[in-house]
C-alpha cells in the first residue's frame, strides 16, 4: 500500500498530507495522531519544495517487531545532505546554524518544521543517497515511551 | 468482406505473376506516394482496389487501404481526445479562478469589525492574496478589528501557523485588532505540541465570541 507523492512546489504538500492521512485513518489511529503525522508528512514534503530542489515523498505502512503497527514517512530529494541533522532539528535553527531573521524572513518559515517532525514521530533519522538525500521517519500506533 | 478479400487474395497468390515490370512500377510508384502522404500525417488517400482478382498486389492494396482506415479513425479519435482535454484545462483554469477570488472573502459582519472566514489549504500565494485583500479592506472600510476565523482549517502546520502569524501582524501594523477564531481543539493541541507560539496573537474560541468581544468593546468606548 505504498503511495508515493512527486513533490516540487509547495501544494504537492497537500496531496502527501493527504495520502499519509488516509493511510493513518485506515490503520486506526487515533484523530489526533492522524492530524500529527499530516503535520509531519507536510513539513518534510514542504521542506523539499522549499529549499528549491526535486523530490518525492513515500508513505507506507511498517511493522515492528517490538512496537507493532506504524507508518513509515520517507522523504527523499536531489538536494545537498545534512551538515548537522541534530542542529536542524531543533527549533529556529537550520542543519548550519540558527536561522537568520532575513532567511526567516525570506523563506516564510519558522524554522520549527523538522523539530515538529521530531515530535511526531518516534524514529526520525537520515541518510545520503546518490541523489541527494533520504530523510525516513516513523510513527508507531502505539508510541514507545519516550525518554 | 475485408476478410473475403484477403481470402481471395491468399488463393491469387499460388497463380503466376500476371504484372510486366511497367505496371510494377506504376504501382510501387502509388505505394510510395501513400507512404509519403501518411509521413506528412495526410491519411486520406486510397490505393485504388480494380486490379482484378488474381492480381498479386491485390492483398497488400487492401492492407494497405485497411491501415489508412485505421489511422485516420485514430487520428480522429486523438484529435477528439485533445479537444477533450484542452476544454478541460480550460475549466481547470476557469474554477482556479474563480477558487482565488472566493478564496478571499473579507466581510464586514458589524461597523468596523471585520471577518475572514479561510477555509481549505494554505499556501504562499494563497496567504500574500489574503494579506492583501484583507488589508486592502481594513483601509478601505477604516476596521479597526477583524477577526480571522480558521474553523475550515483541519490542519496547522508550522507554515500555515507562520502565514497567519504574519497576517495578523500586518493587520496590526496598520493599527488595527487581528484576533484568530475557531481553532479547534487537535489544532491547539498540535500547535503546542508542535512547540509553535503564536505570538502575541490573540485568539477567541469562536466567531461569535469574537464579535461580542469587539461590539462590547465599541459600546463602552461609545459611553465614555
Amino acid at each position: 500500500m505504498v503511495r508515493r507523492h512527486r513533490v516540487g512546489h509547495t501544494a504537492d504538500a497537500f496531496a502527501a498530507r493527504r495520502a499519509a492521512m488516509d493511510l493513518a485513518r485506515e490503520l486506526g489511529f487515533d484523530r489526533l495522531a492522524c492530524i500529527e503525522i499530516a503535520i509531519a508528512t507536510t513539513e518534510l514534503a514542504v521542506n523539499i519544495a522549499k529549499y528549491g530542489v526535486r523530490g518525492e515523498i513515500v508513505v507506507d505502512t511498517i511493522t515492528h517487531p517490538r512496537h507493532g503497527v506504524g507508518i513509515v514517512i520517507v522523504a527523499s530529494d536531489c538536494g545537498p545532505p545534512f551538515h548537522d541533522f541534530e542542529l536542524a532539528k531543533q527549533d529556529g535553527f537550520d542543519d548550519e546554524g540558527p536561522l537568520s531573521p532575513l532567511w526567516v524572513l525570506d523563506r516564510h518559515g519558522l524554522g520549527k518544521g523538522l523539530g515538529a517532525v521530531a515530535r511526531f514521530t518516534d524514529e526520525l533519522g537520515w541518510e545520503p543517497t546518490t541523489e541527494g538525500k533520504r530523510v525516513r521517519a516513523v510513527r508507531y500506533k502505539k508510541r514507545p515511551t519516550r525518554g | 468482406m475485408n476478410d473475403e478479400s484477403i481470402e481471395d487474395g491468399g488463393r491469387a497468390s499460388t497463380a503466376p505473376l500476371p504484372v510486366g515490370t511497367t505496371d510494377l512500377d506504376a504501382r510501387v510508384d502509388e505505394l510510395a506516394r501513400i507512404v509519403s502522404d501518411v509521413a506528412r500525417g495526410d491519411y486520406s488517400a486510397r490505393l485504388p482496389t480494380e486490379l482484378g482478382e488474381g492480381h498479386a498486389l491485390l492483398r497488400l492494396y487492401t492492407g494497405v487501404n485497411e491501415m489508412m482506415e485505421a489511422l485516420s479513425a485514430q487520428e480522429q479519435r486523438n484529435f477528439d481526445h485533445h479537444r477533450q482535454l484542452e476544454e478541460k484545462l480550460a475549466t481547470i483554469d476557469q474554477q482556479r479562478d474563480a477558487i482565488r477570488e472566493l478564496s478571499t472573502p473579507v466581510m464586514e459582519v458589524w461597523e468596523g469589525i471585520l471577518c475572514l472566514p479561510v477555509v481549505g489549504l494554505m499556501d504562499s500565494s494563497r496567504s500574500a492574496d489574503m494579506t492583501d485583500a484583507l488589508l486592502r479592506a481594513v483601509v478601505s472600510t477604516r476596521a479597526r478589528c477583524t477577526i480571522i476565523d480558521i474553523t475550515g482549517i483541519e490542519v496547522m502546520d508550522t507554515s500555515t501557523a507562520d502565514h497567519f502569524i504574519r497576517m495578523a501582524k500586518a493587520v496590526q501594523l496598520l493599527g488595527a485588532a487581528c484576533v484568530l477564531t475557531g481553532l479547534n481543539p487537535q489544532i491547539a493541541q498540535t500547535l503546542v505540541h508542535m512547540g509553535v507560539d503564536l505570538e502575541g496573537l490573540v485568539t477567541h474560541r469562536s466567531l461569535r465570541d469574537a464579535l461580542q468581544h469587539f461590539v462590547g468593546q465599541r459600546r463602552s468606548a461609545r459611553l465614555r
